[in-house]
């Protein structure tokens, strides 16, 4: 602890020099029951340059963000925005003085237009801003009634062509919003940014939800706005993306930060270990594994999506006990469908699943749930757990029978229970009767981890277990698997994380378009053919077969 | 949010804690507020204001008008209960109303023409009475588990149905006189009251019922099932939470308790069928599950208060000649302080005078 004082001091002297940035946070303080969220936090974002936020879940990153665009307001500390000192009350003020945000759910209207998402709420009225009416209809009520009943689209068109071309952002202005691809939409949201002339640009996390080429064009873009003079902050777990596209990086740690550093001078895991506070370790150790019997048959499925549209096409699969089957590949491709297959939540529209030589087909869930599968579904909030609920609602809910009967529950042990996981799983949580929504993503997804494995399930489907949670939670969930499978559990991880797939499996395949396009053993995966698959659906015919094999531990 | 008025700052912020003055305080500053308006309303229609508060409050206080307001809580708390159940699993139920109307029917059918000998008969009345009602709501559980038909149409259509079918099965029934009512009930079936009131057995039933919905909301699987479900509803099915079950296992349970309010209803206060004998009590259900939303506790609570109001304006109708309609607005404003009153519990004001930024002293780093 006293090395990191003596680092904050340090970072403190060298930015308390600094004139040029263009947002200066000085000693904020934010205290909520309980807890100190940022405790005399100072930061700097210069002009012109990229400047990473890392941190773990719960480091203080969202809070700090907050009192930036007036969510919340600071208990101590200052902001000065391009040197004056500056009071943020409502977002927007935020955009006001220059400041805006691209959330990881996009605050897009889907049946309107590109042109019209951008211009939604920053209307012009249709007089010149120097005219006598001009100055009248620019603020207050006036404004808002012209702005209302007139749509002056044309001036607003002309600006934001003016902007891509600038910027070199590539989105059909006409189409509207729901026809647009996930990349587009981000594209509009900087649009949107950019078209209420932000000086500074926040992007939480904005490769959650992209494939690898769209993260590419992105980048490519954030590095247009840098050479235009933004200042922009990139929040985001993924460390590569911090070393290949940032200029500076602060590290927050409860609350504290930790440093600014130039990133040019850093390692990947230089960072981890400033984010979590010991060393990381990414190379988990995997060892042989007797593989058991099988507990999952998978014949000739087929299911659709939401939509009714073909999304599992004719896929066969085997896990064993013991083993981890990685399933890699953009999302999108059918994964998700296959694993609501195999939890039972969604209808087949062909082919057999087997769990331990019980055919199981369009069974309902609670058969699933009952012949030892367990589910970690991707999205935590909306399917995996009941925010509203406690803690303790929310740890029962696979084995709430266990506790309670027609005429009976037994809250006292299920509190026991509920204890006992919190603890052995190291859940964060102020006390168990918590709501579950207010504990941050990597916590519940613990949570959720330890409701679904210590039920001693035979199978365990893991749908993107890692996805937005920080490396300290990413590691823990990474070996509570890997501890799973040595008890003798089958395991099917879903991951578009490549090195996550293949440094925790022991079988993988690659799904393209609801089709298994490629399987090895780990041992023996190729690296690079298997990304031509995620790519393509295909090695490329030129690819020797002799290419390096990648070493996987 | 934040406005500026003046000299000062006016913020709207989240509450993270409820101190008592809030938990307590709230409902009844939402009851007094209620009071002073439907006073001004009373003054509005010339009618002295005080006087009639001061006949309100002795009727409402005295035996004879704890007893009328138990009279009416019964109805109330059964139907309030069976749109409070739905309610916690997320649905909507509208049709406690067609519950009570197919209740009383049967009641009524059972009354006049079975051939049983007295509490038979009254043991007739009530299981028939709950079944009818359980099966009528079956139909939009069914409905909404079964094809996503949305329960609110369905259980409020079937609302409007019931009432019509009550005017036919009154023609079909005998008729004693002119009126336009059935005959009377055998006296066997007329439930028993309590000596020099209107109480009925029916109390017992609400009583019971109550007590039986608590255990099951609070100290039973299905009650864990109902509140998961209602929270989360993708979470609860896929741990195996069957929707069938839920959905038109809360819809029955609603028509069983609307059904014994109607029996108990026409068995009890009006011994024979009579149209309309339900003065919305199916909506004023609505009103009481949402007040009464966090818990059981607050739904009786809910109940009495809607009852209290309603033996309360009709005490003064006579005697200040207050129109009746004034029922409506009191059970009206009851309502806005009530959802005005959970505003004010999530959320509270923060007023302070509007500081020139450079006035703070600036916080060491």
């Amino acid at each position: 602890m006293a090395e990191d004082q003596g680092q904050i001091n340090q970072n403190t002297v060298t930015s308390m020099g600094e004139t040029g940035a263009f947002l200066r946070m000085r000693g904020i303080t934010k205290r909520f029951p309980g807890v100190v969220a940022n405790d005399s936090i100072s930061f700097d974002v210069r002009s012109g340059e990229i400047h990473g936020l890392l941190g773990e879940n719960g480091a203080g990153k969202s809070t700090l963000m907050k009192i930036l665009f007036g969510l919340y307001s600071q208990d101590e500390g200052e902001i000065y925005i391009d040197g004056e000192r500056s009071t943020i009350d409502s977002p927007q003020e935020a955009t006001d003085a220059g400041i805006a945000m691209v959330h990881q759910h996009f605050m897009l209207i889907p049946r309107l237009t590109v042109v019209e998402n951008i211009v939604l709420g920053a209307r012009e009225t249709p007089f010149a801003a120097d005219s006598l009416l001009g100055k009248l209809s620019h603020k207050g009520p006036l404004k808002g009634i012209l702005s209302s009943l007139t749509t002056n689209l044309e001036d607003a068109r002309r600006k934001i062509e003016r902007l891509c071309e600038e910027y070199g952002i590539d989105v059909d202005l006409d189409k509207q919003v729901w026809e647009l691809e996930v990349g587009e939409q981000q594209r509009v949201e900087i649009l949107k940014a950019l078209y209420r002339d932000a000086e500074l640009l926040v992007l939480d996390e904005p490769t959650a939800v992209l494939s690898p080429k769209e993260s590419d064009d992105l980048f490519e873009t954030i590095n247009e706005l840098k050479e235009e003079g933004l200042a922009v902050i990139l929040i985001t777990h993924k460390l590569h993306e911090i070393t290949a596209h940032t200029d500076r990086t602060t590290v927050l740690r409860d609350g504290n930060v930790i440093g600014t550093v130039d990133t040019d001078s850093v390692t990947e895991d230089d960072l981890a270990e400033m984010m979590v506070g010991r060393e990381v370790l990414f190379d988990l150790d995997r060892d042989q594994n007797t593989r058991g019997e099988k507990v999952v048959d998978v014949s000739g499925l087929y299911a659709d999506d939401d939509r009714g549209i073909q999304a599992v096409n004719g896929v066969d699969l085997e896990v064993h006990k013991g083993e981890i089957v990685g399933i890699a590949g953009v999302s999108g491709n059918g994964q998700a469908q296959l694993t609501e297959c195999l939890a039972g939540v969604r209808e087949t529209t062909g082919g057999t699943i087997e769990i331990n030589g019980i055919d199981l087909t369009n069974e309902p869930p609670l058969s699933y749930v009952k012949n030892g599968v367990s589910y970690i579904p991707s999205d935590r909030y909306e399917v995996g757990s009941s925010p509203n609920r406690s803690l303790v609602d929310n740890a029962i809910l696979k084995d709430y029978d266990e506790f309670a009967t027609t005429t009976s529950f037994d809250r006292e042990a299920a509190r026991e229970y509920t204890k006992q996981l919190v603890e052995e799983y190291d859940v964060r949580t102020p006390d168990i009767d918590t709501h579950a929504g207010k504990l941050s993503g990597g916590n519940l997804q613990k949570l959720i981890c330890a409701r679904e494995l210590s039920r001693e399930p035979d199978f365990v489907i893991a749908d993107q277990p890692t996805r937005g949670i920080d490396v300290g939670a990413i590691e823990y969930i990474r070996s509570v698997l890997l501890e799973q499978r040595k008890k003798g559990t089958g395991i099917l991880l879903v991951s578009e994380d490549l090195d996550e797939v293949m440094q925790v499996s022991d079988r993988i395949v690659v799904m393209y378009e609801g089709e298994i396009v490629y399987r090895a053993d780990s041992d023996n995966a190729l690296r690079e053919v298997i990304g031509q698959c995620i790519a393509s659906g295909e090695p490329e015919a030129a690819t020797d077969a002799e290419a390096e094999v990648v070493e996987v531990e | 949010m934040r406005y500026t008025i003046g000299n000062y700052e006016i913020r709207l912020r989240k509450r993270t804690e409820q101190p008592p003055y809030i938990k307590y305080g709230i409902p009844i500053a939402a009851l007094a507020g209620s009071v002073v308006v439907a006073m001004v309303v009373m003054e509005a229609i010339g009618t002295n204001s005080i006087a009639a508060m001061y006949t309100l409050v002795t009727r409402i206080l005295s035996p004879g008008g704890m007893a009328e307001i138990i009279v009416r809580m019964i109805p109330l708390l059964l139907a309030g209960l069976a749109v409070y159940i739905p309610m916690r699993a997320g649905l909507w139920n509208i049709g406690a109303g067609a519950g009570i109307y197919g209740g009383g029917i049967t009641a009524a059918a059972i009354g006049i023409y079975a051939p049983l000998p007295g509490p038979l008969l009254i043991i007739a009345i009530i299981l028939g009475s709950a079944i009818v009602g359980g099966l009528l709501l079956f139909i939009p559980g069914y409905l909404r588990a079964r094809w996503d038909i949305n329960e609110i149409l369905t259980s409020l259509l079937l609302t409007f149905g019931m009432i019509q079918l009550n005017e036919y099965a009154i023609l079909l029934m005998p008729a004693e006189d002119v009126t336009h009512s059935s005959a009377s009930l055998q006296a066997g079936a007329i439930f028993p009251r309590l000596p020099g009131t209107r109480i009925h057995i029916g109390v017992a039933l609400a009583v019971l019922s109550f007590v039986v919905v608590y255990a099951m909301m609070n100290r039973s699987k299905f009650g864990y099932e109902i509140k998961m479900f209602g929270s989360n509803a993708t979470a609860a099915s896929h741990a195996g939470i069957s929707k069938y079950k839920v959905v038109i296992g809360t819809f029955v349970i609603g028509g069983i308790l609307s059904g014994l309010a109607g029996g108990a209803e026409v068995a009890g206060i009006h011994g024979r069928l009579v149209p309309e004998f339900s003065p919305g009590y199916g909506f004023t259900a609505i009103a009481i599950a949402l007040i009464g939303m966090r818990g059981e506790f607050k739904v009786l609570a809910a109940t009495f208060l809607f009852a209290a109001v309603y033996i309360g304006v009709a005490s003064i109708e006579l005697t200040h000649a207050v129109p009746f309609a004034l029922v409506d607005v009191f059970e009206a404003v009851v309502i806005l302080f009530f959802v005005a009153g959970e505003a004010i519990r999530q959320f509270e004001l923060d007023i302070k005078p509007v500081q020139d930024v450079d006035d703070t002293e600036a916080v060491p780093a």
